[in-house]
């Protein structure tokens, strides 16, 4: 577990695995207005960046490079709503 | 080494040990599902961690044998008998090209030889090996392409040249197999964008264990950079080489009105800009700044113009031009290359010369209280009174405090044995093989902790002896079956602790010595004379297989080479403080038995006075010191026994040991100490203080005499020899 709680935000740490997604969820489920700061998170399990895609979070930028460059500035837009591609528009054809 | 591929290597080890425990099972219970999973988890491991370093011929073994393995746990297709001996004959190569790891290249066997286990395994599940994925439909790939939104696509295109687009739609099920898409993007070389395109559904309505990803990557890289990384993704992930053009000719979503008004307004804005110069230029400034504030506003931070409207004009020229290139803004930032994922180190790992350094130093400070606690006996024996006790009492501060540094630094050093004792399972693999002897390993005591330098120096030893047994030791399945022994041998290594000592024991259930070949050998070699040899009981004349040059193999196989070996073992260990035993009973086979300190570096001895010389006594063997009365010591024909305790115990002169004159009178201090065989009293002459040394193995013709421990030098510069209490009975 790599979520902690910490001054009314919610810190991802480290290389945080798919073990992290129920919790996750359930800490985006039962509050509102969630800040969740990436700051110390050096990666992020896809079934992770899922939950914050369709969750309503605020988000404090990871510092490891890649994670800013390839996953932040998507979920960033993704809930600011601006690019389509990351949510809601497409739909996966299966 | 590297740090990550140090850790690939002892991860793989692991997985790679788990993998022969359960293969071990399934040989005999193909059926077993427990151990199914067990050995695919360990596979699909292996499979993601070689994937990181692009090691194909262990990506291919491995994803050919997970396929095996998955269909047999999903009941798709039964587990073939022969597949353990396959999949081992696989692993076994894949462990000894991890173990040749230097740097993060393979050995060139690898290539040579994964393309047949690659082939043997996938024929155990009925087919071709699945080489990397046929090019599935051009313009299927591009139809997914185009669902990567247009800015992404254009702001590729405007940098030019090609790129190698990625459609890797993972499996819905792929989180349960250990599988992370975005761990597998991070992987991907030249990375230069990424899209993740997630199915639309409401948190509360979500299965967060449900892959609903689709990743879109466009790399500046060559199509084969990708094979090994998405060799085994198999048919979720396609490659596709675009040039840029080709990113926007491709349709894509409907164009974007409020965009394309933005291009004209910037356009109209850049010519103002560049029309005007000087004083007209600064006119129109504010009104173009005004503008452009609006634009960026309008299209949000994904188009890159925040902060242009307070640029100064030139700068705004070059940024509106690039801008409607189509070309993201220039990122603040140089472009980095996307860093490999850091390895999670959440353990405190020590550099092992740091950890040397420390604990040297640590030596040196215990030496130095050593000299300090001279000085301060000196100090009491000259000027006794407060400050000489104070000295005293601080001094026993100190000691106390050294003694929990070195402790703690001891166990910083050791390693459990499971190190050493996990490649014997490979090894005796390897043997069997070789020799046709079916054979069969247990391993015990392998939690036990050993000093780092004891368990490098074990692995040759160990394996000499492991060969040995199974070369020499185990007859051939016939013989076997003649003697009514089972037909596969059976090899026991166990280690336990005695004190301060390592026992590790080699058992096998061969041929045993025979002591009448040994003398008859002895002889024709002329290793002793015949008056000796014939005085040799038979459990003296097989410790003759540890002379140089000896052997007892009927033949000199290529496996234990030409008499060499038991040699070693004995130089080797003896080098280290150690020594060797070996009992063999004929028919029934032969225990070798390595004695070794645990610990190699701090010991306490227990300084004692003999013929007017010092010496030390390992501290761990002592039991109890005692000034013997005149009615403890007994006399019983030549030899003396000491009342201890309501026991009679063995009395021997340490000056008798080391052939020093004895005294006839008895001695005026006896050192009980514990041995294996019981206690012994050692006679001596005084009894000193306690020192915390580091004995140092003796070199040179000292080696041979096993009363000796080491040698260690002492604060005031002398030498002390320390006795190895073991040796003098």
């Amino acid at each position: 577990m790599v979520i902690r709680k910490e001054e009314g935000r919610f810190v991802m740490q480290g290389v945080c695995d798919v073990e992290d997604a129920e919790p996750l969820m359930q800490a985006l489920l039962s509050h509102d207005d969630v800040v969740l700061d990436l700051g110390p998170c050096r990666h992020l399990h896809c079934a992770l960046v899922q939950i914050i895609v369709r969750g309503k979070v605020r988000l404090l930028p990871p510092e490891d490079e890649w994670m800013r460059r390839f996953v932040f500035a998507q979920l960033e837009s993704s809930r600011a709503g601006t690019l389509s591609g990351a949510s809601s528009s497409t739909q996966a054809p299966r | 080494m590297d740090p990550l591929l140090a850790e690939f290597v002892a991860e793989t080890r692991d997985q790679l040990l788990a993998i022969a425990d359960g293969l071990e099972i399934l040989r005999g219970d193909p059926a077993n599902l427990a151990e199914m999973e067990r050995v695919f988890r360990s596979v699909h491991t292996i499979k993601g961690s070689a994937a990181v370093f692009a090691f194909a011929p262990i990506q291919a073994i491995a994803h050919e044998a997970e396929s095996l393995l998955g269909e047999a746990r999903e009941h798709r297709r039964a587990l073939p008998p022969d597949a353990a001996g396959v999949l081992f004959d696989a692993f076994d190569a894949v462990a000894l090209w991890v173990e040749s790891l230097q740097s993060a290249q393979l050995p060139p066997s690898a290539e040579r030889e994964a393309p047949a286990l690659v082939a043997r395994v996938a024929a155990l599940g009925g087919h071709a090996p699945q080489g990397p994925e046929a090019g599935r439909d051009e313009a299927a790939l591009l139809a997914e392409m185009r669902r990567v939104p247009a800015p992404i696509r254009e702001s590729l295109a405007a940098a030019g040249g090609s790129y190698a687009y990625v459609c890797y739609r993972p499996d819905p099920g792929c989180f349960f197999a250990g599988e992370d898409p975005l761990y597998t993007a991070r992987q991907m070389p030249g990375l230069e964008a990424l899209h993740l395109e997630t199915v639309p559904v409401a948190q509360g309505e979500a299965d967060p264990y449900r892959c609903d990803t689709v990743l879109h990557a466009f790399c500046r890289a060559r199509l084969s950079d990708f094979e090994t990384l998405l060799r085994p993704l198999g048919g979720q992930a396609h490659a596709l080489t675009v040039a840029a053009n080709a990113l926007l000719s491709a349709p894509g979503p409907a164009p974007d009105p409020v965009r394309d008004a933005a291009r004209g307004l910037i356009a109209r804005q850049l010519e103002l800009l560049v029309s005007n110069d000087g004083e007209r230029r600064a006119a129109v400034l504010p009104s173009v700044r005004a503008v452009l504030g609006n634009v960026a506003r309008a299209l949000g931070p994904e188009a890159g113009l925040q902060g242009i409207a307070e640029l100064d004009a030139a700068l705004l020229v070059g940024r509106l031009e690039t801008w409607l290139e189509g070309a993201e803004p220039a990122p603040l930032t140089a472009p980095v290359e996307a860093p490999a994922v850091a390895a999670q180190e959440e353990d405190l790992r020590v550099p092992p010369a740091l950890a040397e350094r420390v604990m040297s130093a640590a030596t040196e400070l215990a030496i130095s209280r050593t000299t300090l606690s001279s000085l301060t006996q000196r100090l009491a024996a000259i000027k006794p009174g407060p400050i000489a006790n104070e000295f005293a009492a601080l001094q026993q501060q100190l000691d106390h405090q050294i003694r929990e540094l070195q402790a703690g630094l001891q166990e910083l050093r050791l390693l459990p044995l499971d190190e050493v004792f996990r490649r014997l399972p490979l090894q005796l693999r390897q043997l069997e093989r070789q020799l046709g002897k079916p054979a069969m390993l247990s391993v015990s005591g392998e939690n036990l902790r050993a000093d780092k330098a004891v368990c490098a120096l074990l692995h040759e030893p160990l394996l000499h002896l492991l060969r040995n047994a199974l070369d020499h030791g185990i007859e051939s399945p016939a013989e076997r079956a003649a003697a009514g022994k089972p037909s596969v041998a059976h090899i026991a290594v166990e280690a336990r602790r005695e004190h301060d000592r390592l026992l590790i024991c080699v058992d096998d259930d061969g041929r045993g010595i025979d002591p009448a070949r040994m003398r008859e050998r002895a002889r024709e070699r002329g290793l002793r004379d015949e008056a000796t040899l014939s005085a040799m009981d038979d459990a003296a004349l097989v410790q003759l297989v540890f002379e140089s040059g000896f052997t007892t193999a009927d033949a000199v196989s290529e496996i234990s080479g030409r008499g060499v070996g038991m040699d070693i073992v004995r130089d080797r260990l003896r080098a280290a403080g150690g020594s060797v035993h070996l009992e063999s009973a004929v028919g029934k086979g032969t225990q070798v038995t390595l004695s070794l300190p645990v610990a190699v570096a701090v010991a306490q001895v227990l300084l004692v006075e003999v013929g007017g010389q010092r010496l030390g006594l390992p501290l761990s063997r002592v039991h109890e010191i005692l000034r013997p009365r005149e009615e403890d010591v007994l006399h019983v024909k030549r030899s003396e026994s000491l009342q201890w305790r309501e026991r009679i115990v063995p009395l021997v002169r340490l000056a008798q040991v080391l052939s020093l004159p004895v005294s006839e009178a008895r001695p005026t201090a006896c050192v009980v100490l514990n041995l294996p065989q019981g206690p012994l009293a050692l006679g001596v002459d005084e009894v000193g203080e306690n020192l915390d040394v580091m004995i140092k193995p003796l070199s040179g013709v000292l080696t041979e005499l096993s009363c000796y421990e080491g040698s260690a030098l002492l604060g005031d510069g002398s030498v002390l020899l320390v006795i190895n209490p073991l040796g003098i009975v």
